[in-house]
C-alpha cells in the first residue's frame, strides 16, 4: 500500500480545509493565497518525485493505492484504486504545473477570495483524480468534480456574457458526460460476463484487441467518440469552448483549456486504443473528416475573430484536430508498429505541450484584459512598448502553439505527422497546410495586441516584478525544457504506450 | 410470536396515541417537547426493527396477510428515517401554524404506521387498508395551514384525485379477485405463473397500476403533484415526495417486479407499460420544471421526474432493476429531505418561496446555500455526489435489461440535461446574484445546523464510499422474494 498518490489528492483537500477554517481564525487576504500556493507546490514536488521514481524497466501501473469499494450483487464492482504509468505521469505533470501557475496567476484582491481558491482547488483535484484513477468509475467521477466549480467560477468571476457562457458550458459538458456514461456502460456490458470489470488493470490483463466483435467495437467507439469528443470539443461539438473560455476567469480557463480538456483524449487513449482497434479502424475516415473540419473550418473561424480570448478559445479547439490525428496513428499498429508508437508518443507530448501553451496564452490574455479593460483587437495595440515582459511571455505561448521548433508542441506535432504519414499521406499533407492557418491568426493576434499603434488614453504598467511573472515563466520554461528534452516524458510514456498493444 | 411481527406498527401507534392523549389532557404542552418525544418514538421504533425475527418466517393466518421479508424491513427502516427527518422539519415549521401545532407533529406518525404496514402487505386487503391510512392522514396534513388559500386548494385537489385513484385501485382489486378467486398476493403470483393470461386480469392489473401511479406521481396521474407540493406546508411536501412515493414503490415492487418473472407475455406487457410511463414521466417532470419560479413547485416537478427514473428501473423487472431502484430511493431520500429541510428553514423569514428570493443567500447564510446546492446537484445526478449512483444504477439496469429497452436512455438523457438546468437555477440565484435584502436570517438552532451538515456530508461521502449503501440494500437482493412462489408451483 503506497500512500504517495493519495497524498496528491489530499493536499488540495487540506488547502480547502484550511481556507474554510481560516474564516474564523485568521482574516486577511494573503493567507488564502499562500496556503493555496503551498498546496500546489507540494503537489508539483510530489509529482516530480513520482516521475523520477517511476521504474521504467518494470513498467505498468506503479505505486498503486487500493481501497476496496462497492460490492453489490448486480452492480458494478467499484474499486477506489490509484496508480500511475507513463501516460498518466505525463498528464499529472501537466496538471501540477498548470494548477500551480493558475493559482499564481489568480488576480490579487479578487472578490470573495476564499470561494475563488476553493473552486480552483476543486477543479485541480478533479483533474488529478481523473488521471490517477485506475477504475473507470472514479475516472469519470473525478472528471465531473470540476463541473460545478467551473460553473460557479464563470458565473461569479467571469466576464463578458458570463451567465450565458456558464450555462451553455455546463449543460453541454453535462450532456456530453451522460453520452459518455452510456458509452462506458455499452463498453462494460459488451464484454463477456466473466471479463467484465471497470478496473483498468483487470481489463489490461483479460481483455484483448479482439475480445469484442468488430461491429460492437464500432458502436462502442462511436458512443465514446461523441462523449469524450464533446469534452475535447471536436467539431461539431465545440461551440461551448470558445465562449466558455472567453468568459471564464483566468485560472478557470487555464485549468480547463490546459488540463481538463485533455481528459477526453486520455480516456480514448486508455479505452479505444487497446480494446476497440477495429472500431477505430472502421471509423478512421469519419474521424479524419471531423479532424479536417476541426482544423480548417475552425481555423478560418479563428482567423475571423475580433476578440483575443475568443480567438484563443477557437485556436485551442482547432489544435484538438492534431491531437485526434495522433490518436489515429494507433490504427496502423498492426501493419506498422513503430509508426503507431511514434504517432501516439507525439500525441501525449502535444497534449502536455498544448496544455502548457494554452494555459500560458489564457493567463497572459487575462493580464492584458486586466490592464486595458478589453480584449477586442480594435482596442488593443502596441502593448509591448509598455509591457515587454508580458508581450514576451505571450509570444512564447503563441509560438509554442503554432509549433515553432524548440518548444514542446513542435516535438509533439512532428512525431504525430511522422506517425501518420504512411497511413494517411494526403490528409497529413492537408493538415500540414493547416498549420499555416494557425500561424496566420496567432501572428495577427500578436501584431494587433503587442505591436502597432498604442491606443490613445490607455494607462497601464507591466507585470509588477517577479511576483506576477513567475507563474507564466514557469509555463514558458516548461515549454522550453520539454521542447529541448522531450525524453523526460517520452522515456516513461513510450513503454506504457507499447503496453497498450499487448 | 405474532405480536413480535407487527411490533413496529403497534409500538408507533401506541406512542402516537399516548402523545395525543397527553397533549389533550395537559394545557400548553410546548411544541419543542412534543417534537422531541415524537422523534424519540420514531428512533425507538427504528432501533426496534433490529429485534424483529431475523429469519422472517411467519406461519399461520397472518402469513397470508403480512410478510416480514428483507424487502419489508428495508422499507420499514426507510420510512422511519424519512419520518424522523420530516418530524424534525415539522418542529421547525410549527411556529408558522395558526393552531393545533402539536397535532401537526403527531399526525405524521400515523401516516408512518400506514407505511410500515404497507411495506409488509401481502394481501390486497392489507395493502388497501394501509394505503388508505397513509392517504387519509395526508388529506389532513396537506390542508393543515387552513388560513392559507393555497393550502386549502392543495388539500381539496389531493382529496379529489386521491379518492379517484382509490376508486381505480379498488376496481382493479375487484377484477383481480374475480380472476384469481383470492385477494392474497401469493395466490395472484401462483395464478400468474400457472394460468393463462386473460384480458380481465390484465385490465385489473392496469387499474391497480393506475391507483399506485397516483402515489408515485407518475404521468398521467401526476396532475395533483405540483399544486399540492406548492400549497402544502414544506415538511408535508417533503413527506409526500419521499415517503409517500416510496410507499408507491414498495407496492409496485411487490406486485410487479417480483412477479411474472417466468411469464413472457405478462413480462412484456408490464415492462412496456412501465417503460412508457417512465419515459413520459421523466420528460414531463424535467421539462415542465424548467419555467418554474416557486421552489416548492419546482421540487414537485423534480419529484415527478425522479418517479420517472424509478419507473424506468422498475420496467427492467429484474434484480438489477430492483437494486437500482432501491439505490435510487436511498440517495433520493437524503437529497430531497435536505432540500426541503432548507426550504423549511428559509420559509420562516421569507415572504415568498420564489427562486429570486434566494438571491445572494450565500452572503446571508453560507451553510444553507451550500447545503441546498449539494442537495440540488445531487438530485441532478452529477458526480461526485451520491445522486449520481442512483442515475448510474438506473442507466446500467436499463442498458443491460433483457427486455431491449435501450431507447429509454434517450428520454433519460434529455430529462437529465433539462434537470441539470433547472436544478442549477437556485444555485445561480444563491451564488451569482447579490442579496436583495441585507437582513440576516433568523437564527437557526445548532441541532438543525448539525442535521444539514450531516445530510450534506452524507451526500458527498456516499459519492466516493458507497459500501454503507450496499450494506443496506444487500439483504433485499440476497434472498429472492419469489422463492415462496416457486415452492408453491413445484408442489402440484
Amino acid at each position: 500500500m503506497n500512500l504517495t498518490l493519495l497524498l496528491i489528492l489530499v493536499f488540495p483537500l487540506l488547502a480547502i480545509g484550511d481556507i474554510l477554517i481560516g474564516r474564523t481564525v485568521r482574516q486577511g487576504g494573503m493567507r488564502v493565497r499562500q496556503t493555496s500556493l503551498l498546496a500546489a507546490m507540494a503537489n508539483l514536488g510530489l509529482v516530480l518525485c513520482v516521475l523520477f521514481s517511476y521504474d521504467i524497466a518494470r513498467g505498468g501501473y506503479q505505486m498503486v493505492f487500493e481501497a476496496s469499494q462497492l460490492r453489490l450483487p448486480f452492480f458494478f464492482p467499484i474499486t477506489f484504486a490509484l496508480g500511475v504509468d507513463g501516460i498518466s505521469l505525463a498528464m499529472l505533470l501537466l496538471t501540477a504545473l498548470v494548477s500551480l501557475a493558475a493559482i499564481g496567476a489568480s488576480p490579487e484582491n479578487v472578490r470573495r477570495e476564499k470561494e475563488f481558491f476553493i473552486c480552483i482547488h476543486l477543479i485541480s483535484l478533479g483533474a488529478f483524480g481523473a488521471f490517477l484513477s485506475l477504475d473507470l468509475f472514479f475516472l469519470y467521477v473525478f472528471h465531473e468534480v470540476a463541473l460545478i466549480p467551473t460553473f460557479l467560477m464563470i458565473g461569479i468571476w467571469g466576464n463578458q456574457d458570463r451567465k450565458f457562457a456558464a450555462n451553455q458550458m455546463t449543460l453541454y459538458l453535462g450532456g456530453a458526460s451522460l453520452v459518455l456514461l452510456v458509452g462506458l456502460l455499452a463498453f462494460y456490458f459488451a464484454l463477456p460476463e466473466p471479463l467484465r470489470s471497470l478496473d483498468l488493470r483487470v481489463l489490461d490483463a483479460n481483455v484483448g484487441r479482439a475480445t469484442l466483435s468488430p461491429r460492437t467495437q464500432t458502436n462502442v467507439f462511436l458512443l465514446l467518440l461523441v462523449g469524450f469528443g464533446a469534452l475535447v470539443s471536436i467539431w461539431p461539438f465545440h461551440s461551448w469552448a470558445p465562449k466558455g473560455y472567453a468568459a471564464a476567469p483566468a485560472p478557470a480557463a487555464m485549468l480547463h483549456a490546459g488540463v481538463l480538456k485533455k481528459f477526453g483524449l486520455y480516456g480514448l487513449l486508455r479505452l479505444a486504443v487497446p480494446y476497440l482497434p477495429d472500431g477505430m479502424e472502421t471509423l478512421s475516415y469519419f474521424l479524419l473528416i471531423l479532424i479536417l473540419l476541426n482544423v480548417f473550418y475552425i481555423g478560418f473561424v479563428t482567423i475571423a475573430q475580433k476578440d483575443l480570448t475568443m480567438m484563443l478559445g477557437y485556436s485551442s479547439v482547432m489544435h484538438m484536430g492534431y491531437l485526434f490525428l495522433g490518436l489515429l496513428a494507433a490504427t496502423s499498429a498492426s501493419s506498422d508498429f513503430s509508426s503507431a508508437m511514434v504517432g501516439l508518443t507525439g500525441m501525449v507530448l502535444l497534449m502536455v505541450g498544448h496544455g502548457l501553451s494554452a494555459a500560458l496564452l489564457f493567463g497572459t490574455a487575462a493580464e492584458v484584459r486586466e490592464r486595458t479593460g478589453s480584449t477586442l483587437f480594435k482596442d488593443l495595440g502596441g502593448l509591448s512598448v509598455k509591457t515587454p515582459v508580458l508581450g514576451f511571455l505571450f509570444i512564447i505561448g503563441g509560438l509554442a502553439s503554432i509549433g515553432v521548433p524548440g518548444l514542446a508542441n513542435f516535438s509533439g506535432e512532428v512525431l504525430i505527422f511522422f506517425g501518420t504519414w504512411k497511413a494517411h499521406t494526403p490528409f497529413v499533407v492537408l493538415l500540414l497546410l493547416g498549420l499555416v492557418i494557425s500561424a496566420v491568426y496567432m501572428l495577427r493576434a500578436v501584431r494587433h495586441t503587442f505591436f502597432g499603434e498604442l491606443p490613445a488614453g490607455v494607462e497601464f504598467t507591466d507585470l509588477p516584478a517577479a511576483k506576477r511573472v513567475w507563474p507564466y515563466a514557469l509555463l514558458a520554461v516548461s515549454l522550453f525544457v520539454l521542447g529541448i528534452c522531450p525524453a523526460i516524458l517520452t522515456r516513461a510514456v513510450q513503454p506504457s504506450l507499447e503496453a497498450l498493444f499487448k | 410470536m405474532m405480536s413480535f411481527l407487527i411490533l413496529p406498527e403497534v409500538q408507533l401507534t401506541l406512542w402516537a396515541v399516548l402523545l395525543l392523549v397527553v397533549d389533550a389532557c395537559r394545557k400548553n404542552v410546548p411544541t419543542g417537547d412534543v417534537t422531541r418525544m415524537a422523534l424519540l418514538g420514531v428512533a425507538l421504533v427504528f432501533v426496534g426493527t433490529w429485534l424483529l425475527p431475523r429469519d422472517g418466517s411467519v406461519s399461520g393466518l397472518i402469513s397470508q396477510l403480512y410478510a416480514l421479508d428483507p424487502l419489508a424491513l428495508f422499507f420499514k427502516r426507510f420510512f422511519l428515517v424519512a419520518t424522523f427527518i420530516v418530524v424534525w422539519m415539522a418542529g421547525e415549521h410549527a411556529g408558522q401554524l395558526p393552531m393545533a401545532r402539536n397535532e401537526f407533529l403527531i399526525l405524521p406518525l400515523f401516516t408512518t404506521v400506514g407505511m410500515l404496514l404497507l411495506a409488509s402487505a401481502r394481501d390486497f386487503m392489507t395493502l388497501f387498508v394501509a394505503l388508505e391510512l397513509v392517504t387519509i392522514s395526508f388529506y389532513v396534513l396537506v390542508a393543515y395551514q387552513r388560513d392559507k388559500a393555497a393550502s386549502l386548494e392543495a388539500g381539496t385537489k389531493y382529496l379529489v384525485i386521491g379518492a379517484l385513484s382509490t376508486g381505480f385501485l379498488v376496481y382493479g382489486i375487484a377484477f383481480l379477485f374475480g380472476v384469481v378467486g383470492s385477494t392474497s398476493l401469493q395466490a395472484l403470483e401462483v395464478h400468474l405463473v400457472s394460468q393463462p393470461i386473460t384480458p380481465a386480469l390484465l385490465f385489473g392489473m392496469l387499474l391497480v397500476m393506475a391507483g399506485l401511479g397516483f402515489k408515485l406521481a407518475a404521468v398521467p396521474f401526476h396532475v395533483w403533484a405540483p399544486d399540492v407540493y406548492q400549497g402544502a406546508p414544506a415538511p408535508v411536501s417533503a413527506f409526500l415526495s419521499v415517503a409517500s412515493k416510496a410507499a408507491g414503490v414498495v407496492a409496485v415492487l411487490r406486485l410487479f417486479a417480483f412477479n411474472g418473472f417466468n411469464n413472457e407475455i405478462l413480462l412484456t406487457y408490464t415492462s412496456t407499460t412501465f417503460a412508457v410511463l417512465g419515459a413520459a414521466t421523466v420528460l414531463l417532470g424535467n421539462l415542465a420544471a424548467l419555467p418554474q419560479r416557486n421552489i416548492k413547485r419546482m421540487l414537485g416537478y423534480s419529484s415527478i421526474g425522479n418517479a420517472g427514473f424509478i419507473l424506468m428501473g422498475v420496467s427492467c423487472l429484474d434484480y438489477r432493476g430492483v437494486e437500482a431502484v432501491l439505490l435510487y430511493l436511498c440517495v433520493y431520500l437524503l437529497a430531497t429531505l435536505l432540500a426541503f429541510f432548507i426550504v423549511t428553514l428559509l420559509g420562516r423569514d421569507a415572504d415568498s418561496e420564489d427562486v429570486p428570493q434566494l438571491a445572494g443567500l450565500y452572503h446571508r447564510s453560507p451553510l444553507l446555500a451550500f447545503g441546498l446546492m449539494i442537495a440540488l446537484v445531487s438530485l441532478a445526478g452529477i458526480p461526485p455526489l451520491a445522486g449520481f449512483l442512483g442515475k448510474l444504477g438506473i442507466f446500467a439496469a436499463v442498458w443491460n435489461s433483457r427486455l431491449q429497452h435501450e431507447w429509454l436512455l434517450i428520454p433519460a438523457i434529455i430529462g437529465a440535461v433539462a434537470g441539470l438546468y433547472f436544478y442549477l437555477g437556485p444555485v445561480r440565484a444563491m451564488f451569482w446574484n447579490e442579496p436583495q435584502r441585507e437582513a440576516s436570517l433568523l437564527p437557526i438552532k445548532p441541532s438543525s445546523k448539525l442535521l444539514v451538515v450531516i445530510l450534506a456530508a452524507a451526500l458527498i461521502v456516499l459519492g466516493f464510499w458507497q459500501q454503507p449503501l450496499a450494506d443496506v440494500i444487500y439483504p433485499v437482493l440476497k434472498r429472492p422474494a419469489p422463492s415462496a412462489v416457486q415452492a408453491a408451483v413445484s408442489q402440484p
